[in-house]
Parts: C-alpha cells; structure tokens; sequence
C-alpha cells in the first residue's frame, strides 16, 4: 500500500480510535494535517479525499484483521 | 438527592457519605458520576460499532439499529456537553472529555451519511497516491 495512503488512514483510525475524548481532539488536529497536506500535493479538495478515506477506512481496517479472525468469530 | 423524610436517597456507586467526608457538594459528586457514566456508555458504544459496524459488513437491521443509537448519543452527548459548558455547572473539567467524544461520534455520523461511493473514493485515491496499485474491491 501506498505509505502516504496508509498514514492517512492509520491517522483517521487513531482518532476513532482515541480511548480519552481529550487524545482525540489531538488527534482529529494531526489526521486534519495529514489530509491537508495530501490534498496539497493533489489537484483535489481536503473534503473530497476526506469523504474517500471515511469510505475506504472499514476495507482498510478489514483487510488489516488478523488472519482468520472474522470467520473464527463466526462475524461473516 | 433528598429522599422523602429529609434522608439521603442511595444512589447506586455514588459515595454520599464519603462526598460529605470529603466536604464535596452532593451534588458534584451526582455530577461528575453522571459525566462520568455517560463516557463509558459512549466507549462501550463506540467499541460495539468498530465490531459490528466497522470490522464487518453490518445488515441492512443491524446499520438501522445502529443509525438510531448513534442518533441518540449524539443528541444526549451535545446536550451533556452543553451543560458542562454552563459557568455554573459544577463538573467543568469535563468538557474537554465529552468534547473528544462528541467529536469522535460527529465523525461516525458524517461517514454513515457519507455520499461518496466505493468507486468514487477508489478512483479519487488512485489519483491522488498514483503508485497506488488498487484500493481492493468493493466491500
């Protein structure tokens, strides 16, 4: 995966992620950083690649499970 | 809390009597009790959604269920905070607590409303990260 990509998301999963609601006012600040500066690099607007990363987090997240993880749980 | 009789009322895990030992108003201690119970209702919350909503492909129940809860701990945690928010209000080293989690539970609604679809945000990141070799099919 490319790791630009994949910093963005591992960003926008700390943040949902963030067990203390103070960590994730830091963290929502850091994930907004990353998405500027992505957008900056790309004739695309920070809303725009922000809406793609919210819609491609859950396979990323997914596709990240430790191996048989779902079908162990019986989860599919 | 004052019970019929003048008496304290029991509040399950809130230590009246220690509050008073303490010389903490009663009412601080309900407070910050409250605040404090609400914030473990949304990590709960939170924790069943990564699960159930998240790490697998809810069904079309489970996302109305879920659409509905997370409606309500949204209206409920806006209304906490904006009373945390109140000068007078006894339990203000809450609110960057409640703020965080009403942030977090603002982003959830935002990506269940999200109008992008799978092959608009994979083309975008193809674009945008061009040695991208592919976002992986549709979910």
């Amino acid at each position: 995966m490319n790791p630009e990509l994949e910093a963005l998301l591992k960003a926008w999963d700390a943040f949902l992620e963030a067990p203390e609601g103070a960590g994730a006012n830091r963290l929502q600040l850091l994930y907004e950083a990353s998405l500027e500066e992505a957008a900056n690099h790309s004739r695309t607007t920070k809303e725009a690649l922000h809406r793609a990363v919210m819609r491609y987090h859950p396979r990323w997240v997914r596709a990240n499970l430790p191996p048989g993880f779902p079908k162990q749980l019986g989860l599919d | 809390m004052l019970a019929p009789g003048g008496k304290f009322a029991h509040h399950e895990g809130v230590n009246v009597a220690a509050a008073l030992l303490a010389e903490k108003p009663v009412e601080a201690c309900l407070t910050e009790k409250l605040l404090e119970v609400w914030v473990d209702a949304v990590n709960s919350f939170r924790q069943r959604e990564r699960r159930e909503i998240t790490e697998k492909e809810p069904s079309p129940e489970a996302l109305a269920q879920y659409r509905a809860e997370l409606k309500m701990m949204l209206r409920s945690t806006r209304m906490l905070l904006n009373l945390a928010e109140d000068p007078d209000y006894p339990a203000r080293r809450f609110i960057p607590e409640l703020s965080g989690k009403l942030l977090q539970l603002e982003s959830s609604w935002e990506s269940l409303n999200n109008p992008m679809t799978h092959a608009e945000a994979d083309a975008l990141l193809r674009r945008v990260f061009p040695n991208e070799p592919g976002t992986g099919g549709a979910a």
